[in-house]
């Protein structure tokens, strides 16, 4: 009778806490970080097209364009991006959110791309 | 003994159910918040490539009627004509990271300031300026999220402009024009020579134009003299939205004079 009631409350236990690791809130938390990340990466793509304007993309030689992107990079986001698949800029080792844009002006191939940095 | 056993089994039920139960509210409440975290993020990101779509769909409108004032003359003595048949229309579709799009876009001469904004994306090309050329751009984007929801749609109707002064540059044309005509209207011999002195004295008050030329052509007629006029004018250098572009400007006329004073040796 003993060892038939230890056995049920240990696998009532076992289960128990099988359940909860499987239901973490932890893995969650952190999807949600990434996704709202992603959203102020891609916010900060649109933003910095906004601020240069289409002509400047549309006109610029990648020089130009890498030193634009590097001057409007900041500690929280980094950009990045290229003319005709040539690229410039580099994702951070630790980044927590990431968005790119890519589209044609004038017939080259524009992409633009954002990273966000972790805490 | 028995009866404790059994109390300490009930007593670490009633604990790790509760355990149980609180981590599962716990992660219902995330869960719930995780949708909400992941529907935000998307709508943030179709909103922020919309209104990318929305320059984008500017941009080619504008470079649509930069190539077509770079490769049709514009006649000035019926502008308006010319201005009304510069319309297109572009369609564009695909994926950019997770959002599917399609975006169609219609653009036309803006005759008069419309009631629309300005495009954000294109800095001193966007909005409306009195005496340039003025486009109003309409522009239908649909958006999903990996082809399901949130789905975004909108309707844009912007204005651009291409820094042509296109008043102005009909105005010197039809100066020209009234210029040739009253020079050439009492023509002293309906020949070449008497056009060549007739266009040597016709004032040409467009010199601030990049390059012009003008010309005429005088048949003897029984009645008298049908004398047919022409002036182009090209303004190079104009800056457009992709790169500089050059605008022609063509205008003519004909007339006829009753009687040329001297008789004609040949015909220009």
């Amino acid at each position: 009778m003993r060892v038939l009631d230890i056995g049920v409350a240990a696998g009532y236990a076992v289960l128990c806490i099988t359940l909860i690791a499987v239901l973490s809130p932890y893995p969650l938390e952190g999807s949600a970080a990434t996704a709202a990340s992603d959203a102020r990466a891609s916010s900060a793509v649109a933003g910095y097209i906004q601020a240069v304007g289409l002509q400047f993309l549309g006109t610029a030689s990648l020089s130009q364009l890498c030193a634009s992107l590097q001057a409007s990079s900041n500690a929280s986001v980094t950009l990045g991006g290229g003319i005709g698949g040539t690229t410039c800029g580099h994702a951070p080792a630790d980044y927590v959110g990431a968005s790119d844009v890519k589209f044609t002006l004038s017939g080259e191939q524009v992409e633009i791309e954002a990273w966000v940095a972790g805490q | 003994m028995g009866r404790r056993a059994v109390a300490a089994t009930l007593v670490s039920f009633v604990i790790f159910t509760t355990l149980l139960l609180a981590n599962a509210a716990l992660f219902a409440s995330e869960n719930s918040s995780l949708g909400a975290v992941v529907l935000s993020a998307a709508q943030v990101r179709e909103r922020a490539f919309g209104g990318i779509l929305v320059g984008l769909s500017a941009y080619e409108s504008l470079e649509g009627a930069q190539a077509y004032l770079h490769s049709n003359p514009l006649d000035c003595t019926s502008p308006q004509h010319f201005l009304e048949s510069m319309v297109g229309s572009q369609r564009d579709s695909g994926e950019e990271g997770a959002v599917t799009y399609a975006a169609a876009t219609t653009w036309s001469y803006a005759k008069g300031a419309p009631a629309a904004d300005g495009s954000e994306y294109l800095h001193e090309f966007g909005g409306y300026e009195p005496g340039d050329l003025n486009l109003e751009i309409s522009t239908a984007v649909v958006e999903s999220y990996d082809g399901d929801l949130p789905a975004y749609s909108f309707q844009s109707i912007q204005t651009a402009h291409l820094p042509v002064p296109l008043n102005s540059t009909i105005s010197l044309c039809l100066t020209a024009l009234s210029d040739l005509s009253a020079a050439l209207s009492s023509l002293e011999y309906c020949n070449s020579s008497g056009v060549g002195t007739a266009l040597a004295g016709a004032d040409s008050t467009y010199t601030n134009l990049d390059s012009y030329s003008v010309g005429a052509s005088a048949t003897p007629q029984p009645s008298g003299c049908s004398v047919d006029y022409w002036v182009t004018t090209t303004e190079t250098g104009l800056e457009g939205v992709s790169g500089p572009f050059q605008l022609t400007v063509v205008g003519e006329g004909s007339l006829s004079t009753s009687e040329p004073s001297g008789s004609p040796p040949s015909s220009a």
